[in-house]
C-alpha cells in the first residue's frame, strides 16, 4: 500500500484526520453517557482520564509502527503473524470497520429522526451520507486529509455556539469534585473511551505521514490533546449548565443546551447546530470507510482502494437499513464498541507483547533493512 | 504528399501553385525583370498589404542600379526572408500572408511576410472594467497581445512558445511563461497537452480550455479567462502559464485556483484595508449566491421555528397567500432572472436596458400583485442575482448560478440537511479538483497559511513576500528585503 498510495499527508492533515474521526456522532450524547455510567458530576474527570489513557495507547502504536516504519498496519499483521493468520486479522479489522460505519449511520439517523425529520425514511439520509463518503474516499488519502482539515473550522463554530451558556452556569453543580469515587470515575472512563473511539486511525496512518518519527508522535499527541480538551469542555459546559437532576432526563444534553438560547437573528440554534454536526458525522464515516476499504484491498491484493470502496459502502448501507428501536440500537452500539476495544487496544497490545517475546531479533533486522 | 522542387520555368511555378490552391481567384501574379532576368511575385491579394509589398520589394528593385551583380534576396527588406526549395511549401506560406518571389532559372523561391493586419485598437475590455489602473486590453491579434505582455515584462526570462492547433485552421497559439519562476514540470505538462490537441478548428479559447483542463464535468472553470494584460502579467509572475490564441482577445491562465477568480487588479490599487474589504465582500457574495435562496426555501418549508419571533409575522403573512410551495416560487423567479439576463446580454445596449426594466421592475411588481410569488422571495432572488455578478470572472459567476439550483432542490426536500449535503459535496469536489497538479482549492485545502495572504484577504504589499505555493514556483520570494524591513 505504501507503493500505490505514494502521496503522503502532512502532519497537519494527520492531526485533523484524527480529530475529525474521533469527533463524530458521539458528541451530542457524550456528557449524558458518562454521567449515566456512574461518574455523575465527575464525568469531566473521566474524560481527562481517558485522554491520558489514549496518550499511552498512542505511544504503544508509535512503538509498534516504528518497528516496521514502511509497512502499514495490515501489512504489518501478516509480517508478524504469517500470511494466513495476518490475513484473517485483516479481514477481522475490515468487518469491524464496516460495522462501525453502519453504526455511525444508525446513530446519525436516530438523532435526525428524533430532532428534525421524524417521517423521512432512514434510507434517504443514509444514502446521502454514503454518496458523500464514496465521493471523497475514492480519492487519495491526501485529498481526504485536505477535506478533513478544511471542515475542522466548523468545530470552532460549535464552541462559539456554547458561549451564551456562560451566564447561566453554576459551579455548585459539579461540587464536590471527586464525589463519585474513583471506581465510578474509572467506569465513566470506559464509557468515554467508547465514545471517542476513532483514534485507531493513528495506527493505520502512521506510515503515510511525512516527517520524522518524533514529528508524527507529536502530531498524534496534539490531536489527542485537542480532542480531549474539546470533549472535556463540552462535558463540563453541560454539567455546569444542567443540574444533576436535569441531566439524567436528557440524552442529548449538547442539543438541549443550545435549544435554550435564542439569538436576535436565530431562534433555534440547535437546528443549525445539527446541520453543522452532519459534517462531523460524515468525516468519521469517511475515515472508517477508508480504513475498511484499504483493508479489503489488502485482503484481495487490489492495488488501489478505490475499487473496494463501493463494496464497503454498500454493505454498511445495507446493515444500517435493518430496522431497530432505541433499545436495540443501544445494545447494538454497545456490542460493536466493546468488540472495538479488542481491535483497537487488545490486538495492538498483544502484537507488541508477541514481538517483544518471540520476534525481537527479526524485527530489528527488518527495521534496519527498511532504513 | 509528394513534393516538387521549385521549377526553373516561371510559368510552371505559377500553374502549379494555382492548381494547388484550387484556382482561387485572389491569387495574383506580378511580373518584373531584374538584371535582365524575368521574375514573378505571387501573393494572395486578400491577406497581403500591397503598400507593404511595394515598400519591401518593388520599390527597392526600381531605385537600385541593376548593373551590380548581387543577389535578389538582398533587395527584399523584410525582417525574415526564407529560401524555399519545395514548391508545395511555398503555397502553404502564401496562405499565411507571405509573398513569394520566383526568378527565372533559379530553383528557389524567396518568401517574406507582407501580411495585412487589421486590428481593433487596444482598449479596455468591456467585461473586465476596473476603476483605477491600466486601461488597455487584449485585441484579436496575437502579436499585439504578446507585445503588450513583453512591454510589461522586459526580461529575457519571458518565454513565448508557438504551437499551431487545428488541423484545418492552423491557428497559432502562444504559450507564455517566465522561465525562472514557472515550474518546469507544469510547463511541460501544459505544452504536452497543447501538442496533443487534435481538432479541426480552434473556435474559442473555451474549446482549448476543455482540452487542457483536468475535469470537464466540474462546473468550476479551471483556467482563468482574462482580457487584461496586467492581470496576465501578475499571474505570470506568480509562476503561472498563459495561453494566448490568435484571433481571440482572451488569455487562458493556468494553473489557476478557486481564489484566482476572485482577485481583481483593483484590489492592489486600493489601500490594503479597502482591498481586503472588497475581497471579503466577494467571498461573502459567493456564499450568498449559493446559500441564500436555499436557506430561504428550507426555512420557510421546514424550519419555520428558526425565524426569530418578531420576524415570523411578516414572513408568514407574505408567504401565506401564495398557492405554490417555496421551491416552485424560487424556480419561477430564478428562471425569470436568468431569462432577463440571457435576453439582455445579446441585445444592443438601449434595448437591453429596456428589457432589464421591463423584466426586473414590471414583472417583479406584477408577479407579487398577482399573488404568484411572495415579496420576500423577490428580495431573495434579487440579492442572489446581484451577488452572483460580483465575481470578477464571468465563468465563475456562471458556475455559481448553476450550482445554486441543486442547493435549492435539496433544500426543498431535506431542509438544512439537504443544504449541508450539497455544501459538503461541493467542498469535497473542490478538494478533489486539481488544475495541472496544483490543488484547486488551495490555500484553503490544503491549508497553506502563507498563501491566505493573497486569497481571502489582500495583505499589505510588503507582507506579501512569498509567491503562492500552489503553483510550485522556482523562486520563492518576491522582494529582496525580507520580512518587510524597509531600507530607508
Amino acid at each position: 500500500m505504501v507503493t500505490n498510495n505514494k502521496e503522503l499527508i502532512s502532519p497537519l492533515q494527520f492531526i485533523f484526520i484524527i480529530i475529525q474521526t474521533q469527533i463524530g456522532v458521539g458528541i451530542l450524547s457524550l456528557p449524558y453517557m458518562i454521567y449515566e455510567s456512574g461518574a455523575k458530576t465527575d464525568a469531566w474527570i473521566s474524560m481527562l482520564l481517558v485522554g491520558g489513557i489514549i496518550q499511552l495507547i498512542i505511544l504503544l502504536y508509535w512503538v509498534l509502527t516504528n518497528w516496521f516504519p514502511t509497512s502499514p498496519f495490515y501489512g504489518l499483521l501478516s509480517k508478524v503473524y504469517g500470511k494466513l493468520f495476518g490475513r484473517a486479522l485483516t479481514i477481522g479489522y475490515t468487518v469491524y470497520f464496516i460495522f462501525v460505519s453502519s453504526l455511525v449511520l444508525i446513530l446519525f439517523n436516530f438523532v435526525i429522526e428524533i430532532w428534525a425529520f421524524p417521517r423521512t425514511p432512514s434510507w434517504a439520509f443514509n444514502l446521502m451520507m454514503c454518496i458523500l463518503a464514496y465521493y471523497l474516499v475514492v480519492d487519495k488519502l491526501r485529498v481526504i486529509g485536505r477535506f478533513h482539515t478544511l471542515v475542522s473550522v466548523l468545530l470552532l463554530t460549535i464552541i462559539f455556539l456554547t458561549l451564551p451558556a456562560y451566564p447561566y452556569m453554576d459551579i455548585r453543580y459539579i461540587m464536590p469534585i471527586g464525589d463519585s469515587g474513583i471506581l465510578n470515575i474509572v467506569k465513566g472512563g470506559k464509557e468515554a473511551l467508547l465514545s471517542i473511539l476513532g483514534f485507531e486511525v493513528i495506527l493505520f496512518l502512521f506510515p503515510f505521514v511525512e516527517g520524522s518519527k518524533k514529528k508524527k508522535l507529536a502530531a498524534a499527541s496534539i490531536a489527542n490533546v485537542i480532542v480531549t480538551v474539546f470533549y472535556t469542555y463540552l462535558t463540563l459546559i453541560c454539567l455546569l449548565f444542567f443540574s444533576p437532576e436535569e441531566i439524567k432526563l436528557i440524552p442529548e444534553p449538547v442539543l438541549y443546551l443550545l435549544k435554550a438560547f435564542t439569538f436576535p437573528v436565530l431562534e433555534r440554534v440547535d437546528i443549525v447546530f445539527l446541520a453543522i454536526w452532519i459534517m462531523s458525522v460524515v468525516t468519521s464515516l469517511m475515515s472508517y470507510v477508508y480504513l475498511a476499504s484499504v483493508g479489503l484491498a489488502d485482503v484481495f491484493s487490489v492495488k488501489h482502494h478505490k475499487k473496494t470502496v463501493p463494496f464497503i459502502i454498500g454493505s454498511s448501507f445495507v446493515i444500517a437499513l435493518i430496522p431497530r428501536n432505541s433499545i436495540s440500537i443501544a445494545s447494538w452500539s454497545e456490542i460493536i464498541t466493546n468488540i472495538g476495544l479488542i481491535f483497537v487496544i487488545g490486538i495492538p497490545v498483544l502484537t507488541v507483547l508477541y514481538i517483544c517475546i518471540f520476534k525481537r531479533e527479526k524485527v530489528d533486522q527488518d527495521a534496519n533493512k527498511s532504513r | 504528399m509528394n513534393s516538387f522542387f521549385v521549377f526553373k520555368k516561371l510559368n510552371a511555378n505559377y500553374i502549379y501553385i494555382r492548381e494547388d490552391s484550387h484556382y482561387t481567384d485572389d491569387l495574383k501574379k506580378r511580373e518584373f525583370t531584374w538584371n535582365g532576368r524575368r521574375g514573378i511575385c505571387l501573393f494572395l491579394e486578400t491577406i497581403i498589404d500591397e503598400e507593404k509589398l511595394e515598400k519591401t520589394f518593388f520599390s527597392n528593385l526600381e531605385t537600385d542600379s541593376q548593373s551590380e551583380e548581387s543577389e535578389l534576396k538582398k533587395k527584399i527588406s523584410a525582417t525574415e526572408v526564407s529560401e524555399i526549395q519545395h514548391i508545395n511549401q511555398v503555397s502553404n506560406e502564401l496562405h499565411k500572408g507571405m509573398a513569394a518571389v520566383f526568378l527565372e532559372e533559379k530553383s528557389e523561391a524567396y518568401v517574406f511576410d507582407v501580411k495585412k493586419t487589421t486590428e481593433r485598437s487596444v482598449q479596455e475590455p468591456e467585461n473586465e472594467k476596473i476603476v483605477r489602473g491600466s486601461h488597455d486590453g487584449f485585441v484579436e491579434t496575437l502579436m499585439t497581445n504578446l507585445q503588450l505582455l513583453r512591454r510589461r515584462i522586459e526580461v529575457q526570462d519571458l518565454v513565448i512558445k508557438y504551437h499551431a492547433v487545428g488541423t484545418e485552421t492552423k491557428t497559432r497559439i502562444a504559450l507564455v511563461y517566465l522561465a525562472s519562476i514557472a515550474n518546469p514540470t507544469i510547463v511541460k505538462e501544459v505544452e504536452e497537452k497543447v501538442k496533443s490537441i487534435s481538432i479541426d478548428m480552434v473556435f474559442s479559447p473555451g474549446a482549448i480550455e476543455e482540452f487542457l483542463e483536468n475535469d470537464t464535468i466540474s462546473p468550476f472553470p479551471q483556467m482563468l479567462n482574462t482580457e487584461r494584460p496586467d492581470r496576465v502579467m501578475a499571474n505570470l509572475i506568480d509562476g503561472r502559464i498563459a495561453i494566448l490564441t490568435d484571433g481571440d482577445p482572451t488569455a487562458l491562465v493556468c494553473p489557476s485556483s478557486f481564489f484566482t477568480f476572485y482577485q481583481s487588479p483593483d484590489d492592489y490599487n486600493s489601500r490594503f484595508l479597502v482591498g481586503t474589504f472588497y475581497r471579503l465582500l466577494r467571498m461573502v457574495s459567493f456564499l450568498i449566491a449559493i446559500f441564500v435562496p436555499a436557506i430561504y426555501i428550507a426555512t420557510v418549508s421546514f424550519h419555520f421555528e428558526v425565524i426569530p419571533a418578531d420576524l415570523v409575522l411578516p414572513v408568514k403573512s407574505s408567504v401565506e397567500r401564495i398557492p405554490y410551495p417555496p421551491i416552485v416560487e424560487a424556480i419561477l423567479m430564478e428562471l425569470t432572472i436568468e431569462l432577463i439576463r440571457e435576453a439582455g446580454i445579446r441585445l444592443p445596449s438601449p434595448i437591453g436596458q429596456t428589457i432589464g426594466i421591463v423584466g426586473g421592475l414590471v414583472i417583479g411588481d406584477a408577479v407579487v400583485q398577482a399573488g404568484l410569488v411572495s415579496n420576500i422571495m423577490i428580495i431573495v432572488v434579487a440579492i442572489t442575482a446581484i451577488a452572483s455578478f460580483v465575481v470578477p470572472s464571468f465563468e465563475m459567476s456562471s458556475a455559481l448560478r448553476v450550482i445554486r439550483f441543486p442547493f435549492m432542490f435539496f433544500a426543498a426536500s431535506f431542509g438544512y440537511f439537504g443544504i449541508m449535503f450539497c455544501f459538503t459535496l461541493l467542498l469535497i469536489h473542490l478538494c478533489r479538483l486539481e488544475s495541472f497538479g496544483s490543488p484547486y482549492f488551495s490555500p484553503l485545502a490544503p491549508l497553506t497559511w502563507q498563501d491566505l495572504k493573497d486569497s481571502v484577504i489582500r495583505a499589505p504589499m510588503k507582507k506579501m513576500n512569498e509567491r503562492p505555493k500552489a503553483t510550485l514556483p522556482r523562486k520563492k520570494f518576491r522582494q529582496a528585503i525580507r520580512k518587510g524591513r524597509r531600507k530607508w
